[in-house]
């Protein structure tokens, strides 16, 4: 099969052991955690938060809604464990902003909501009332932007898109979930794929996944077989890409598919008529579907650059702390990450919870960036996957050139951080651009 | 915990593990001299190398400048600059050119990586001016390699410049009268290839480059050309040595692939038009540098295009509008105040 891919970026060839990047993923069986206690905070997606349902004292089950939406682009928030609500309280995310959070204290009874049981016939119902559970679902975007399901897919079909993506190109390293639900749990998202292509009215669906994930690519075309025969009138297909680095960007996988550049304002759904929806939310979707669980846990990939990964299955609002109780090895690590190795926010606190978008908790202990002045190697000139300059860019921010920087184009910068991935003398490229980037973006 | 910004993991390579490989690189070119020209070499390459690399670390201190590490960038400039001259040179002239090209070509310009010049380059076009003997006096290799007195006295049998025709042999061993790293093809293409497999030199300037000299070789000298003529001025004059350690150097060529073009193109030119106009000694030293002083601006204007935008070249509309805009609210805060008025 051909493999696509998009100019510059960088492969993760040079000299980083990625921990055995084939192997750690392969475990059959998913480990469940169990935690004691969970912080569901209300502003998991993007948009407005949600409001909360339930008071102190009340006392909730897997599944039960306890934060119900704000407004169109917002979702509700549902318990993941059984137990006692003991408080409302205000906390702070990952990224420093703060909103309203239900704690739950675990009964350890894993006890599930009435409503949660398995259809007879999935593939029978309605549209109304698919749309009435992705709304209730609770679904948003797993991967990184966390923009809530049914918003996207409304949006989508106002607009009459004409193919759907399951993005599952894990491109950074370290993070294997989506790759772990695609081979053991092929058929959910499949699933998922086709009712929100059956929801955005779209016949194509095309499966995106690096080439270096052979099995996962035999098992997706062994279970094509069976949904040919069930969808008739869709087309499905797979595009493998090369393992490179920012190929999981939105972006840069239409310019991989259909060569098309899109600016940074630009919508996939309006210029490409392409919606994107990663592996993890169309399983999370089938879920909803099938047996009428709103999205209470999720897959996280736990792992370091100095030990062997796991892929662990979270209820969403574990406290990163009570993850990092059972990790041997964490107290002696620099940085606890949440999310990617390299685009993910390093925590100040590990107080912090799972949320609907945290793909990892990755633990680094050997970071030590050699510290030189730029020497001018070109190096991220090289990996910048949108063409800027960046070691230029730095100097000029630096330098506060506010004129000189308008005509740098800084507002293209995508924060993907390769430069400073691939520099040689240390300095904190992506930060300082990327931040500059989003003020000029705000600015406009 | 002292930044935690955003990529948490780092590609291996870093600026003191480049420049190692660069010295490593250079090591051929040092033992074909030193097989050459015996203890004369031995002294002033080492004499060379540990006064560069003394003197920018002196001078870094002098002005506080904030990274000061073991900088081996020094020793590669020395070793440059000494390979650049012949034997007969005497220590103090090296010393001169490692002065100048330490002082004022790397460290009055803000130090390493922000150098605007070769500086083994430009010592040595300052030694071609200052000092006139080390272009001229050349020796032959093998003379007294190893006798302690041509320390003193210098070679006995100085020759003022290349006689006749060397023969083939000579010539890709580079073991002809001329200077010491120069002249040698082979062990300069050898580290180049070194470079090469360790991802530090990128081809674009120096191949566009030799394409350039060998396609304006037939134009220029159209009477005379010949293909061992063309041969002899690959091989004889340092164009492989140039090729592999100046337009190679990355400080002094610009970033991009299509300015690394624009450079070697523009350094071929040059090199031609010397040539041709009788100025065969240094031409490829000067030329070097004269496009090295246009670098920022091939940096400036042959750039990476922007995802989803069009070239700059094409972008000129775009620029009027933009003035455009910005002219129109200043008309609109006038008409302000005139109605204001």
């Amino acid at each position: 099969m051909k493999k696509l891919s998009f100019k510059k970026g960088w492969l993760p060839l040079d000299g980083l052991a990625f921990t055995g990047d084939r192997d750690f993923p392969r475990e059959p069986v998913l480990e469940i955690f169990t935690p004691r206690e969970i912080a569901l905070p209300m502003l998991q997606h993007s948009g407005t938060p949600a409001i909360p349902t339930v008071r102190e004292g009340d006392r909730v089950t897997v599944g039960s809604i306890v934060g119900k939406p704000s407004s169109v682009r917002s979702a509700p928030v549902h318990a993941g464990i059984s137990g006692m609500v003991t408080g409302i309280e205000t906390v702070r995310l990952a990224d420093n902003t703060s909103c309203k959070a239900v704690i739950i204290h675990n009964d350890l009874k894993r006890e599930l909501h009435s409503s949660v049981k398995k259809r007879m016939y999935p593939d029978r119902i309605g549209r109304d009332d698919l749309w009435k559970l992705l709304d209730y679902s609770g679904v948003v975007g797993m991967g990184r932007d966390g923009i809530p399901t049914a918003f996207k897919c409304r949006n989508a079909e106002r607009i009459g898109v004409e193919t759907l993506l399951v993005n599952a190109c894990q491109s950074e390293p370290y993070l294997t979930c989506d790759i772990h639900l695609l081979r053991e749990q092929t058929e959910r998202v499949i699933q998922g794929a086709f009712v929100l292509s059956g929801l955005c009215r779209v016949k194509r669906v095309v499966f995106c996944l690096l080439d270096k994930w052979e099995t996962e690519l035999s098992a997706l075309q062994n279970s094509f077989h069976k949904y040919r025969e069930h969808y008739p009138d869709r087309d499905l297909g797979i595009r493998l890409f090369r393992s490179r680095f920012p190929q999981g960007f939105d972006k840069l996988l239409i310019k991989a598919l259909y060569d098309v550049e899109l600016p940074v304002e630009a919508s996939c759904e309006e210029a490409a008529g392409v919606v994107i929806f990663n592996a993890s939310t169309c399983a999370a979707v089938w879920d909803m579907v099938e047996r009428n669980q709103p999205l209470t846990s999720r897959v996280i990939s736990i792992s370091s650059d100095t030990a062997i990964g796991h892929n662990v299955l979270v209820p969403i609002g574990t406290r990163v702390s009570e993850i990092l109780e059972r990790v041997p090895g964490a107290a002696s690590a620099r940085r606890i990450i949440m999310g990617g190795a390299i685009t993910g926010t390093a925590l100040r606190s590990t107080e912090v919870s799972v949320t609907k978008t945290t793909s990892g908790i990755i633990m680094i202990r050997n970071f030590e960036p050699p510290k030189t002045a730029c020497i001018h190697c070109g190096a991220c000139v090289d990996a910048c996957p949108v063409g800027l300059l960046p070691y230029l860019c730095e100097q000029l921010l630096r330098a506060d050139e506010g004129e000189a920087i308008k005509r740098e184009n800084i507002r293209n910068c995508i924060s993907c951080g390769a430069c400073s991935y691939v520099c040689p003398a240390g300095i904190d490229l992506s930060a300082r651009i990327g931040k500059a980037a989003e003020r000029s973006r705000r600015d406009r | 915990m002292r930044e935690m910004s955003a990529p948490h993991i780092r590609s291996k390579k870093n600026a003191p593990q480049i420049y190692l490989d660069v010295v490593i690189a250079l090591l051929p070119c040092c033992v074909a001299a030193i097989y050459a020209y015996g203890i004369r070499a031995v002294i002033l390459l080492l004499w060379g190398a540990f006064l560069h690399a003394l003197t920018d670390h002196i001078f870094s201190r002098f002005v506080r400048r904030e990274q000061v590490y073991l900088d081996l960038s020094g020793l590669i400039s020395g070793l440059i600059l000494v390979l650049l001259l012949p034997p007969t040179v005497s220590l103090w002239a090296v010393a001169a050119g490692v002065l100048f090209s330490s002082v004022v070509v790397k460290q009055f310009f803000g130090g390493v990586g922000s150098n605007l010049f070769n500086p083994a380059l430009a010592g040595r076009a300052f030694l071609a001016v200052a000092f006139s003997e080390t272009t001229n006096t050349l020796a032959r290799p093998f003379a007294d390699r190893w006798s302690l007195i041509t320390l003193i006295t210098g070679p006995r049998d100085a020759v003022s410049a290349v006689i006749g025709q060397p023969d083939w042999l000579e010539i890709l061993s580079g073991l002809f009268p001329g200077a010491m790293g120069l002249t040698s093809a082979v062990f300069a293409a050898a580290g180049g290839v070194y470079l090469l497999y360790r991802g530090i030199l990128k081809l674009h300037a120096p191949l566009s480059y030799m394409i350039t000299l060998i396609a304006g070789y037939w134009i220029f000298f159209l009477n005379g050309a010949s293909v061992s003529g063309m041969l002899s001025l690959l091989f004889t004059s340092g164009v492989v040595f140039c090729a592999a350690f100046a337009l190679g150097d990355f400080s002094t060529v610009p970033t991009s692939g299509p300015g690394r073009i624009a450079f070697g193109i523009g350094t071929g030119i040059w090199t031609l038009m010397m040539l041709a106009s009788g100025q065969s000694n240094l031409a490829i030293v000067f030329s070097v540098l004269l496009m090295n002083g246009v670098t920022p601006v091939l940096e400036f204007y042959i750039r990476p295009r922007i995802f989803a935008q069009q070239p700059w070249y094409f972008q000129k509309g775009a620029a009027v509008n933009e003035q455009e805009s910005k002219a129109d609210p200043t008309d609109d805060k006038e008409r302000e105040t005139e109605v204001s008025v």
